[in-house]
């Protein structure tokens, strides 16, 4: 036997560990086979089969989903590829949740831009971000922390500047490049002050060390990790991109920049807090609480003014932001924290889609989403404004939608997580977000329709993805209780 | 002799250009270079930590090129929204894009 047989064996062990460990990882193979797939089928289609890449991209996101929950059912939760990717609960359901809503934002994106000149490499581009979002879920090493930020960011911002020939489009997207490729060097910078003190780029290691680490440099660098995180997420004050990029990208778009980017963020930010600042280190879970007050104020008080209905969706989903965070703030202290983060993202995804599509749909008609275009909607769309009040009331928190119970449950692990205050100002801030929610639905229902009203303009699949979204929103309401059970399985993985 | 603080306060005062040029700069040609010189702050804070306290951290080399990956990423397609805005509104001063507010 040569010396070296030992050491041959060791490292065939490994390959097929690697090997064996591919199964875990199938759901990001999913999504990694429909961007290149995609991207291959824009070249070679002609101009008018370019549908056939949003029914690839589509598949392949609803088929990652499926493997998300196969895995789940049938291999566990896994640390794999030396440590660096966590395929447990937190990012499972996040796969699923990213697999669901990629495919409903290709239906909603293909009549907004079917015909036009590079509708397949669109597609793609959501794909790319859809991988690196589920990447950036499930990241355990402040390496690949970085890659998937970039990577989310340079896919959206491409997809925000797609219609080139807009003004204004152009503009949204220098605006949030500028924003993000900031954000983003000030965490990578604060990442490599943690690879100092830590002495590797793994979160879990990096966390053995933080806590003994001289507090002066962990509270600076924590902070810089939170500028990144916190953009992803729109938290203040890192939120001002927001209402710039989903007035000006296409509306699927801005939809599903509300949902996929802001929750990869919020979900990297729970798992990074902690895993590399255990037992509360230098007191983040109040850092956080404060910030989660001011973004709820923030994005409740700027929606109050709103005019335009898209820019009081980036507001209100910038308040909704603030909700969430209650569940991450309350991480350290209480294990309701990660149940009430993981069921309200769903009910948020389900919602904030509903009404985006519900405001696409009556921009496609009336070429407007100022508040007057939805004057008269009850008459003449009696659908459409059932989605449009069940999604406005949910984004508000009525029984029994399921933004009712993603608060009630935030706020019960607020409370739980001994920050009561923080509790009682998310209730003040409900009762404020009143008033630019029912500022939308009163007159869709009360006023005399449009005398100019025009034709329905019919979309089969923006049709299917409004009754997809609608029904969530409700069905979410109604099965909460088995939900949060289910939410409340969602562990993190923690060792490595 | 160089030591590890020297190379922490040149990767420090480097970031610091990097804000600078971020926050001072109107042209995003110009931030684009102050972002790149803020990743580069980054990069040598690695090395300096991969040379001086860790050195058997190899996932310190990785972290380095990922972050190689990015500055030529980040740096290409910022030219191309530049270059694409450019070509409608005939400006790259970022203080001309006002259209969105509110």
């Amino acid at each position: 036997m040569s010396p070296n047989g030992g050491t041959f064996t060791q490292a065939q062990r490994a390959e097929h560990e690697m090997l064996k460990e591919l199964v875990w990882l199938s759901p990001i193979g999913a999504l990694t086979l429909a961007a290149a797939g995609a991207v291959l089928l824009a070249i070679v289609l002609p101009h008018r089969r370019q549908a056939l890449v949003a029914w690839w991209v589509g598949a392949m996101h609803l088929a990652a989903a499926g493997l998300a929950a196969y895995v789940w059912l049938d291999r566990g939760f896994r640390l794999t590829m030396s440590g660096t990717i966590a395929v447990d609960g937190l990012s499972l359901v996040f796969t699923a949740l990213v697999g669901v809503v990629g495919a409903v934002c290709v239906a909603l994106l293909r009549p907004a831009v079917a015909g036009t000149d590079r509708e397949g490499e669109l597609y793609a581009m959501l794909a790319f971000a859809s991988l690196a979002a589920v990447v950036l879920g499930a990241a355990a090493d402040a390496a690949l922390l970085a890659l998937a930020l970039a990577a989310l960011g340079l896919a959206t911002f491409v997809m925000t500047g797609y219609r080139r020939a807009s003004p204004t489009a152009g503009e949204a997207s220098i605006k949030y490049y500028i924003f993000g490729t900031v954000s983003g060097a000030a965490m990578v910078y604060g990442l490599s002050w943690w690879f100092g003190l830590g002495g590797s780029t793994s979160f879990a290691v990096i966390g053995r060390a933080l806590p003994h680490a001289p507090a002066v440099a962990v509270i600076a660098s924590t902070t810089l990790v939170l500028v990144g995180l916190g953009y992803k997420a729109a938290l203040v004050p890192f939120h001002f991109w927001t209402p710039d990029a989903y007035d000006g990208a296409p509306l699927p778009v801005a939809a599903y920049l509300s949902v996929v980017p802001k929750l990869a963020g919020l979900i990297a930010l729970a798992r990074v807090m902690m895993l590399a600042l255990p037992h509360n280190t230098v007191g983040w879970p109040t850092a956080i609480a404060v910030i989660a007050a001011a973004t709820m104020t923030l994005g409740n008080l700027a929606a109050v003014a709103q005019r335009n209905v898209v820019r009081l969706l980036a507001y209100s989903s910038i308040a909704q932001s603030g909700y969430l965070l209650m569940g991450v703030a309350a991480l350290g202290h209480s294990h309701l924290g990660l149940a009430a983060l993981v069921y309200y993202a769903l009910a948020y995804a389900a919602t904030n889609l509903a009404a985006f599509a519900v405001v696409q749909a009556v921009q496609r008609e009336r070429g407007s989403a100022d508040l007057d275009a939805f004057r008269g909607l009850g008459r003449s769309h009696p659908w459409w404004t059932a989605a449009l009040v069940l999604s406005f009331l949910s984004l508000l928190g009525l029984p029994p939608l399921s933004g009712f119970f993603g608060k009630l449950e935030v706020f019960k692990a607020a409370i739980g997580a001994g920050q009561a205050w923080l509790a009682v100002i998310a209730i003040l801030n409900t009762v404020v977000s009143l008033y630019p929610y029912l500022r939308v639905i009163a007159p869709a229902i009360l006023d005399p329709p449009d005398p100019a009203s025009l034709p329905a303009r019919r979309s089969a699949p923006l049709s299917l993805a409004l009754v997809v979204a609608t029904t969530a929103t409700v069905g979410f309401g109604l099965l909460a209780e088995p939900l949060v059970n289910l939410a409340d399985h969602a562990r993190m993985l923690t060792g490595g | 002799m160089i030591s590890l603080p020297v190379v922490l306060a040149v990767a420090a005062l480097l970031f610091g250009v990097g804000v600078y040029g971020v926050l001072g700069q109107t042209n995003t040609i110009m931030i684009i270079m102050g972002v790149e010189l803020m990743l580069g702050a980054a990069m040598l804070n690695v090395v300096g930590f991969l040379r001086y306290s860790h050195p058997h951290a190899t996932s310190g080399d990785f972290f380095v090129l990922v972050l190689m990956t990015l500055m030529a990423l980040e740096g290409a397609v910022g030219f191309a929204l530049v270059v694409s805005v450019f070509r409608s509104r005939r400006t790259s001063e970022a203080d001309d894009l006002t259209e969105l507010s509110g």
